[in-house]
């Protein structure tokens, strides 16, 4: 029933595992396994630790578990397999033990009340083994299949395509049940209403487009609390002669040779750099994304637009706190208190540790939902190179937001070329008015070429260390061109930009954007 | 009254359906279909709400205006017109750039009609109660008028009723409601602004009667309205109310939000003037049950200082709906676009209405009104006691002699507060109260505003932002 790669893997993981705790030093086992699902390789001792953090925070804080394998078909009993693992500590699996399929039998309708399902396998599994379970995951037999079948590309596959792989598997198992936990997690429910947002858009396709736009890259993301301290290499390899693939590794980061500071960050982030041979070092504190991310799976979706203003406002504060929730190397050169003078000489203030959190969110949703409304349809069209306003002679990327109550309610994508035959379609107007006509009143249309995504991804992610006056006025600039970026019908914060010298545009968004002083 | 509808006006009809588009259909089929409205070659007026440069709900649902320029169309009309006045003066072609409308309107075969456009719109005088009322000549002329109204909340009259949308036919300066004391009444004790305002509201209603209204409630703004602030909030109801009597058709839709007609000032003096239906059991209902689809909203506030803003203390003289309305937009506009700046001015007082109480502080005091600059002319906050400064040679004797006398109390002076922002106005225009603010506060003190000004620039303030710059004024103040 399960692929031979992916069943001993796991059984290494198991037998790992186990072995922790009785030993006096498992760090010092050296053993490498496989992340399940994945071709990384990891250290067995990293991922014991990785899933004795994560699992009981965001699946069960609770010890036993069943897997339930079922068969997609209607038939007497519809367990194919009945999985008991004891675990010592939520979360870290070590052994397991086959039940017999008839322990409780299941029919296909009952599959609707997994809660009953859970009911029973608990007081049976009590009664015959002692064993209080606390949580059952179920897997239908088409989603190990495919799990088989993702695990069969693992051996002969770049990792971008085996990346792809695992969200076409992750979109395809949510979107059509194949996977129910009961008591269900939020990140499991997170996930599945997330997918179900998006109509005809695959998650591998989302990450291929990413992929395609970001530049070459070699970055270490540290990440340290008190339980866990580890590091993802993150690289991107871009050649002209093969395909671009990404490498990722992700190793323990050993507490006797980098110290943590107070705020759980390394203190020497340099040594990181030089050790790992990477250009960039990210260092963040573990603590404070899992609390974020705790938050965020928590909440329903789509997400209300209060929540999204809240959860924008922590986001915008965990980048404030610079040298205090995260930090990075080469120290970016806003950060630099005599650059940041210089530039305070011609009257702006580029201090990004004073970031106004608390102000940002809502003067940006407050423009938008003024602007485009509380209900929008906004069709977004991405191009590459586009050099006129044509944009018949490419297939640029189409898609459509709809937002209801100012919330995102579906991302759909657009494929029907049909759409625009027979209408002019150099012009903004006949467009809105084809796509209108088929999908209701669109509110605007952007239309955005791929660099200057590109261009975004670099100044504030990938070249972050680097961000300066300049690199901002550049993506301001960009905005005004209309081969680049045009909005339709032309809103009042776009079209005060279009009239507005860069650089004084640029002071006044400053003025909104940072703290004239620390409260 | 002109009447242009077949119809038996006391049908009425309530659609809950998912679809708005098909809610609205629907709610006509029900009404006898869309030929018992329109005939053949006729020209059609529709009335629609464009009231801002901004998106949905506070203009009208535009996939359920698409919805009834086709029935229209399939009806036979010869031509569709679509139009009104938005407010503040602000202009048709403006708003239409912003929203793109004109030619969306004329892909769908029907025309945007700006009403402020002297060169293209003509007038009629039409004399009613022995008010001499300009009313647009296309919207007399036109065969038929029909009224499609988006339902919000609404700050005087709970929410925006079909008869409210069918005031904008006339312009701002048409719509301003002077203030005419009679002798012997008290304007703000009986609310003569609103008396008055119900008055002009009704007279340009009575001109031409609607051959069909629709009240669109498929999206409800609740909370803050009808403009987008903070505080508001869509919900979706379903329901659309259609018929051929606007009186009737409002008096549904209040019913479905539960406001009995008692409740509404503006229909009961409909009523006293017969424009229109407002006994329910004279109406004959289509459609859903009006029992079983009674809603549950969150209305306006109905007291300035429920809207609370951060740092903001508003000191509530007697006041009429005039000053009532425009503080409630400018205090959710404060709540909604001023986050940062509210911190920054640290402490601001509002006073507002006839004879406010007396500020907390003499910093930042906004004194918004006629009614308010009046009564406040002598109060105390309007000067403030500055200690006096010695001669620099006296000081220095002082020192030098170590003179206990330099220690004393100092010498208080009296010196005019010049920490008072005036906004006149009756009631005062909230673009121009903007205006006023942004030139007292500055760039430093409100970024936020600022930049929102300079927004509104590019289509309210044109004109008076050059009077600005040529008095000099320095805007960072
Ligand atoms: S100033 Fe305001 S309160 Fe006074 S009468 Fe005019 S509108 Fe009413």
């Amino acid at each position: 029933m399960f692929n031979e790669d992916l069943r001993k893997n796991w059984l290494d993981i198991l037998k790992f595992n186990s072995k922790v705790s009785i030993i006096e030093n498992p760090r010092k086992l050296d053993e490498k396994v496989r992340i399940p699902l994945t071709p990384i390789q990891i250290d067995a001792f990293l991922l014991y630790n990785l899933f004795a953090v994560l699992y009981p925070r965001f699946i069960n804080q609770q010890q036993n578990i069943l897997d339930i394998i079922v068969s997609d078909f209607d038939i007497d009993n519809i367990v194919f397999g009945v999985y008991l693992y004891k675990t010592n500590k939520p979360g870290v699996h070590e052994t397991v033990e086959i039940l017999p399929n008839d322990l409780v039998g299941i029919k296909q309708e009952n599959l609707s009340d997994i809660k009953e399902i859970f009911n029973k396998f608990q007081s049976m599994i009590l009664k015959d083994h002692g064993v209080k379970i606390n949580s059952i995951r179920l897997i239908k037999k088409r989603g190990l299949d495919l799990i088989n079948s993702h695990y069969g590309k693992i051996s002969n596959s770049t990792n971008s395509d085996i990346f792809r792989s695992f969200l076409d598997l992750m979109q395809i198992s949510l979107n059509g049940n194949l996977l129910a936990m009961y008591p269900e997690p939020y990140i499991l429910k997170f996930l599945r209403n997330n997918i179900t947002l998006l109509e005809g858009i695959k998650l591998s396709s989302i990450f291929a487009f990413i992929e395609d736009l970001i530049p070459s890259f070699n970055v270490l993301v540290t990440m340290a609390s008190n339980q866990l301290s580890f590091g993802v290499i993150l690289k991107k390899v871009e050649s002209k002669t093969i395909n671009s693939d990404i490498e990722v590794k992700l190793l323990p980061i050993e507490r006797e040779d980098y110290d943590l500071n107070s705020y759980r960050l390394l203190t020497d982030i340099k040594k990181a750099q030089q050790t790992f041979m990477v250009d960039n070092v990210f260092n963040i504190n573990l603590n404070g994304i899992l609390k974020f991310l705790s938050e965020l799976f928590e909440n329903e979706i789509p997400l209300h637009k209060e929540i999204l203003r809240l959860l924008f406002q922590k986001f915008l504060y965990g980048i404030r706190r610079y040298d205090l929730h995260w930090s990075m190397y080469p120290k970016p050169k806003v950060f630099n208190t005599l650059i940041r003078f210089l530039i305070r000489l011609i009257g702006i203030d580029l201090n990004l540790k004073k970031l106004s959190h608390w102000a940002i969110p809502d003067y940006i949703f407050g423009l938008f939902d003024t602007f485009a409304g509380l209900n929008a349809r906004i069709l977004l069209i991405i191009t590459s190179n586009k050099t006129t306003h044509d944009i018949t002679n490419q297939t640029p990327i189409t898609i459509l937001l709809e937002i209801e109550n100012g919330s995102l309610t579906k991302v759909k994508n657009i494929i029907e070329k049909e759409i625009l035959s027979g209408i002019d379609q150099k012009s903004l107007d006949s467009i809105r008015f084809a796509y209108s006509e088929r999908f209701g009143f669109i509110t605007n249309i952007i239309i955005l070429d791929k660099i200057l995504i590109k261009t975004i991804l670099n100044t504030f992610i990938f070249k972050f260390h680097k961000i300066s006056l300049f690199s901002i006025l550049k993506v301001l600039k960009m905005l005004k061109k209309p081969q680049i970026f045009q909005i339709y019908p032309e809103i009042p914060p776009y079209s005060h930009l279009k009239r507005k010298n860069s650089f004084f545009f640029m002071k006044d968004l400053l003025k909104i954007a940072i703290d004239r002083h620390n409260f | 009254m002109i009447e242009n509808s077949k119809v038996n006006s006391t049908d009425v009809a309530i659609i809950k359906n998912d679809s708005p588009t098909k809610a609205i259909s629907n709610g006509i089929e029900l009404l006898g279909g869309i030929s018992r409205f329109i005939g053949k070659e006729d020209s059609v007026f529709i009335k629609i709400n464009l009231r801002a440069p901004s998106g949905f709900p506070v203009n009208v649902s535009m996939d359920s205006l698409r919805n009834l320029i086709i029935l229209c169309k399939k009806a036979g009309a010869k031509e569709i017109y679509v139009g009104g006045f938005p407010e503040n003066g602000v202009k048709t072609s403006t708003l239409s750039s912003i929203l793109g409308l004109k030619s969306y309107l004329e892909n769908l075969g029907a025309e945007l009609i700006s009403l402020d456009d002297q060169v293209t719109s003509s007038f009629s005088i039409v004399d009613v109660n022995g008010k001499n009322i300009e009313y647009p000549t296309r919207v007399l002329e036109s065969d038929k008028l029909i009224i499609l109204n988006q339902v919000s909340v609404d700050p005087l009259f709970k929410c925006t009723l079909s008869i409210l949308n069918y005031y904008s036919l006339v312009s701002s300066k048409s719509q301003k409601i002077e203030k005419i004391i009679r002798s012997g009444k008290d304007y703000l004790l009986l609310d003569q602004y609103k008396q008055d305002l119900i008055s002009n509201i009704l007279d340009v209603f009575s001109i031409k009667k609607p051959c069909l209204v629709i009240n669109d409630m498929f999206y409800f703004l609740e909370g803050a309205g009808p403009f987008i602030f903070k505080d508001s909030s869509i919900i979706r109801t379903g329901l659309v109310v259609s018929g051929s009597d606007a009186v009737a058709v409002d008096l549904i839709t209040l019913k479905l939000l539960k406001i009995d007609l008692l409740s509404s000032e503006i229909l009961l003096e409909a009523r006293n003037r017969k424009l229109g239906i407002t006994n329910v059991s004279e109406i004959n209902l289509k459609g859903e049950s009006l029992d079983a689809n009674k809603l549950i909203v969150n209305f306006s506030v109905y007291k300035l200082n429920e809207i609370t803003i951060n740092n903001t203390y508003l000191q509530e003289g007697r006041i009429c709906s005039g000053c009532f309305k425009e503080a409630y937009y400018l205090l959710n506009f404060m709540k909604t676009h001023m986050t940062k700046d509210l911190k920054y001015i640290r402490k601001q007082s509002i006073l507002i209405g006839e004879n406010p109480p007396e500020p907390d502080t003499v910093e930042n005091v906004i004194v918004f009104g006629d009614c308010a600059l009046k009564s406040t002319k002598n109060r105390d906050f309007r000067y403030i006691q500055v200690p006096k400064k010695d001669s620099t040679i006296k000081t220095v004797r002082g020192k030098i002699k170590k003179d206990n006398s330099s220690q004393n109390k100092p010498i208080m002076k009296e010196k005019v507060n010049k920490s008072i922002i005036e906004i006149p106005g009756c009631p005062p225009d909230m673009y121009m109260s903007l205006n006023t603010l942004v030139k007292y506060y500055g760039k430093t003190k409100a970024p936020n505003l600022s930049f929102y000004n300079a927004l509104l620039n590019q289509f309210v303030f044109k004109e008076s932002e050059k009077s600005i710059k040529k008095k000099g004024v320095n805007s960072d103040v």
